[in-house]
């Protein structure tokens, strides 16, 4: 029994100590089990800091102590070395990519580790690591139709312009899902920056409309005043690739409610975190669609559109 | 040598470094932006855009593009008015036909030969005279004008013949821009009064259809004072009622898909008031017509493996009809001579173009006119001294290659060979470097030169020997050109461009007087040689204000004699100016041209000129209406032109102050 005193005596004198000793560490503990996310972005471009915004939102509600770094990269080639040798020593639970750029980089450094990618428009980073899932930004075909269909009800004959190296694919998507939509798709085949005059002569022709898919032949700065100015001239509605497009004098497009990509990609972390396999999250099309357009070029084009269409609209240029 | 050794070294340094810039970029350069990035970027407004600026830069040639807005809002009224504000061209007008000057050649009774006039790439020039039209006679209404192309320079590396000091190339509305009836009347001084009726539309089927007539009728001046025939047995030197003006035209236009039919049938006549040929003064018999029509068949398509193609056919007619009252005294007095000429030909032409090795775009083509008819007859009460009617053919082949050496650097290189049965055959080739050391900058440097058939008005017209006789041993008339074009882009709204330039034009088809029998017959008469630069700055702002600045400097001189030639203006200087007046609601234009004076047929010198005009333009203030008010010459100047050799005026008295008011209503 004396024993036990003397056990116990020991005990609370010690008790201080370990109390001081264990709050001093207590910082380190959970650090063990706190969730990490490394987030490497191409650009920081407004809507790329929107997604962020988004994403950093949504992981922050589901662990308020995740730990986040983000990195950013940019013109500066000697900063994006030193970047991508910080990069390369983080070892997160989940890398959260914007841009394709950025997303390549990381798949070469971390192949193995869970990647949630964004701001890209095609599959072929998925593709390349079964690690990686993400939202992709092209719309599926049914949403560019039914929305055509909407603003556009007479329109028939639809144009694309698509290198067909690189966009064959999409097009036959496209091409595919037109029928339901009653629309006769067009193709025309663009290898080359210097094919695109003789293709845009092309379509002031013959189209109804030309439904602009992002393809960096086709659509590029360089390009952007010929196609815009072309379909501008022959009176073409041209269906523009995102807002800055349609600012400039595209009629309409499909643009994105970046934080809501961003939440989309929190989500897909969080299951990632929570211990979904990569594997088991499919890669997904943006969940929010937002509708903008351009009156100006609706005037020009002697359109008559549809009251209720330009309510809906999430932003309308004069 | 050493200086253009060491230039060409800069030359190839500074393009073997933008090479390498570009090759330079590593992987970890992200600046050149991933596919995405093109979603996110601005992109420049095409509301602020010069809408053919692209064109224009990347020409092998300096280009001007008017668009029906600047037609519009300057109020212009005719061809020729639209070539006026343009730097290098200048006008004159002899009260029947205007006269177009380009780089310092405006030879008096040359009916516009030596430009290449097209609608839609479907040539204008008649064949018989081979003439341009840029007045009243030109085939169609202004207001169906969507643009003109304005190229300066040789361009018989494509076109052939007359495309000698420029093509013009008017590109008609589409039935998409109407979209619907347009009515539109006008009234101006002079009694003048014009209107049309247009429809236009696309049907959802593809169908396009563009459907025009148009009337024109004007009393001219009322009295045109001349001192030459100050007496009074000529009316003391004043033409009453002698300077009318009408014209009818009907356009249409059907196209699908790949297919266009174009149509055209118009008229205009016109009364001669300045009694030339020594006609009778003041007789209002005096007048000329010029008839057209037109059928025209265009199919354009592009194939998948990206070839293009063009082919052409078509079928024309040209009526030219003058009466001239000449008083033959006792018994008969006044007798009409009349002059009856009718042009018909077909043709046809085919191009193909296709893209080789991502940097090729070759073009080759070919094109044949075949002349049904080149009649000329000139006769009176008594006697027919002209019937002629030659069977004149020609056909053509082309080549031409756009090379993309580098990014920045493009090689343009053309060769065509014509084939005519009246003269010599004439091949002409075009070399053009394009190159782009900065985004904003576009240097050109250009050689080409061109022909000119001699005509069949110049081959066989005579008239009954009294005053001018044949001459079918005349060579075609030659330029060769050089020429540096310098375009900058200075910033967002501002652009400037600099060319200098040197024609050389060799065996000038032009009137001589043959000492032995004193008669006039047209033939290859001079050398002549024109240098001269064109500097000119235009700015456009999101606020719809938009200027115009240019300068010329031109001088042609004859080479024979080293003397300038006549009916050329050394310095010219041009403002246009468009800008909103009340915002939305009306919008002003103003035009200053300053000309120096032209040296005329007798040596004598005009005084030099400043016309101001002036227009106001109301559109849809109300719905679909568009109301336009201009005064033209605004501070009354008074100002001649130089006359030509049937001119017995050695300078022929411009309008002065005069006012136009239309009104445009799309329903």
């Amino acid at each position: 029994m004396k024993r036990l005193a003397h056990i116990l005596s020991i005990a609370l004198r010690l008790l201080p100590l370990i109390l001081v000793l264990s709050l001093a560490i207590e910082p380190d503990l959970p650090a063990m089990n706190r969730p990490a996310i490394t987030i490497v972005s191409s650009s920081q471009l407004d809507p790329y800091l929107l997604v962020i915004q988004g994403f950093s939102k949504l992981i922050s509600h589901h662990f308020p102590e995740a730990s986040v770094d983000t990195f950013f990269l940019g013109p500066d080639m000697k900063k994006n070395r030193a970047t991508l040798q910080e990069i390369e020593n983080k070892q997160p639970d989940v890398f959260f990519t914007l841009g394709t750029k950025a997303s390549q980089e990381v798949q070469t450094l971390h192949p193995n580790r869970p990647q949630v990618v964004t701001m890209i428009l095609d599959d072929l980073v998925l593709k390349q690591s079964k690690q990686t899932t993400g939202v992709i930004l092209n719309f599926p075909p049914e949403v560019h139709f039914s929305m055509l269909r909407r603003l556009l009800p007479d329109a028939k004959r639809v144009y694309l312009l698509y290198n067909p190296k690189k966009n064959d694919s999409l097009f036959a998507r496209m091409e595919k899902e037109a029928d339901t939509y009653q629309l006769e798709l067009y193709g025309l085949p663009v290898e080359t920056v210097s094919q695109l005059p003789a293709a845009l002569k092309s379509v002031g022709r013959q189209a109804d409309m030309l439904l602009g898919l992002p393809d960096q032949t086709v659509y590029s700065s360089k390009t952007a005043k010929a196609v815009l100015l072309s379909t501008f001239r022959n009176r073409i509605p041209f269906a523009g690739l995102s807002r800055y497009w349609v600012k400039a004098g595209a009629l309409y497009a499909l643009d994105w409610d970046y934080q809501d990509l961003g939440r989309q990609c929190g989500e897909m972390a969080y299951r990632i975190m929570d211990g979904t396999a990569v594997s088991d999250i499919a890669p997904t099309p943006p969940a929010t669609v937002r509708f903008v357009i351009n009156m100006k070029t609706a005037d020009h084009l002697r359109l008559n559109i549809d009251p209720s269409l330009i309510r809906e609209a999430a932003e309308v240029f004069q | 040598m050493k200086k253009s050794i060491l230039s060409f070294l800069s030359l190839v340094t500074i393009v073997c470094g933008q090479a390498g810039l570009l090759e330079a970029q590593d992987e970890t350069d992200f600046s050149a932006g991933a596919e995405e990035e093109l979603l996110f970027q601005d992109i420049p407004s095409v509301y602020t855009a010069s809408k053919y600026e692209q064109k224009v830069s990347e020409a092998p040639a300096k280009v001007s593009i008017v668009t029906h807005e600047e037609i519009q809002r300057y109020g212009y009224r005719t061809i020729a008015d639209i070539l006026r504000s343009l730097p290098g061209f200048y006008i004159s007008y002899d009260y029947n036909y205007s006269y177009i000057g380009v780089r310092g050649f405006g030879i008096p009774g040359d009916y516009n030969t030596r430009i290449l006039m097209l609608l839609d790439g479907h040539r204008i020039n008649d064949n018989i005279f081979d003439s341009a039209y840029s007045d009243t006679s030109f085939v169609l209404d202004l207001d169906l004008i969507d643009r003109v192309e304005v190229v300066r320079g040789p361009s018989s590396s494509l076109y052939g013949n007359n495309a000698f000091f420029g093509v013009i190339n008017v590109i008609t509305k589409k039935g998409r821009d109407l979209d619907g009836v347009e009515v539109s009347i006008a009234a101006g001084s002079h009694n003048s009064y014009q209107g049309r009726l247009s429809y236009g539309k696309r049907y959802q089927n593809g169908i396009e259809l563009l459907l025009s007539g148009s009337y024109y009728d004007s009393q001219g001046r009322t009295d045109l004072y001349y001192q030459e025939f100050d007496s009074p047995s000529t009316n003391n030197g004043v033409a009453e009622e002698a300077d009318d003006d009408q014209f009818e035209s009907l356009f249409s236009r059907i196209s699908y898909g790949d297919f266009s039919l174009e149509a055209l049938y118009a008229e205009r006549e016109k009364g001669i008031p300045t009694a030339p040929w020594g006609v009778e003064f003041n007789d209002s018999g005096t007048r000329t017509w010029d008839g057209r029509w037109f059928v025209d068949l265009q199919y354009q398509h592009l194939y998948k493996n990206n070839t293009e193609i063009v082919a052409r056919l078509f079928y024309d007619r040209y009526w030219y009809d003058g009466d001239y009252i000449y008083d033959y005294g006792p018994p008969t007095e006044l007798v009409n001579i009349q002059d009856r000429d009718i042009g018909e030909w077909w043709g046809s032409e085919l191009q193909v173009s296709r893209h080789f090795f991502d940097t090729h775009r070759l073009t080759i083509g070919g094109e044949y006119r075949d002349s049904l008819k080149q009649e000329q007859k000139a006769y009176d009460l008594y006697d027919l001294w002209l019937d002629s009617n030659p069977d004149i053919d020609t056909w053509a082949l082309f080549i031409q290659d756009e090379w993309t050496l580098l990014d920045n650097l493009l090689l343009n290189v053309g060769l065509r060979h014509d084939e005519y049965d009246s003269s010599d055959s004439s091949t002409n080739p075009r070399v053009a470097l394009i190159y782009s050391p900065l985004a904003d900058t576009t240097l050109k440097v250009l050689y080409g030169s061109a022909f000119r058939a001699p005509n069949v008005y110049e081959l066989y017209y005579h008239d009954g020997y009294s005053t001018a006789k044949p001459n079918t041993e005349i060579d075609p008339e030659t330029i060769e050109s050089f020429e540096l074009i310098w375009e900058q882009q200075l910033n967002k709204n501002i652009r400037g461009t600099a060319s200098l330039y040197k024609n050389d034009i060799k065996d000038l088809i032009a009137y001589a007087l043959d000492p032995d029998d004193g008669l006039l017959y047209f033939d290859n008469r001079d050398d002549a040689e024109a240098y001269g630069t064109e500097l000119s700055i235009e700015g456009k702002w999101n606020n719809g204000f938009l200027a115009n600045l240019s300068y010329t400097y031109q001088h042609a001189e004859s080479k024979e004699s080293g003397e300038r030639l006549v009916n050329s203006p050394l310095h010219m200087v041009k403002v246009n100016v468009m800008a909103s007046v009340i915002p939305n609601i009306l919008d002003g234009g103003l035009e200053l041209q300053y000309e120096s004076e032209r040296k005329t047929m007798s040596g004598d010198e005009t005084d030099d000129t400043f016309l101001t005009n002036f227009i106001l333009v109301s559109k849809d203030w109300l719905e679909g209406i568009t109301v336009s008010a201009g005064v033209y010459n605004l501070f009354d100047v008074t100002y001649d032109y130089p006359g030509s050799e049937e001119h017995s005026q050695d300078m022929l008295s411009q309008d002065g102050r005069t006012f136009r008011l239309k009104l445009n209503y799309l329903f």
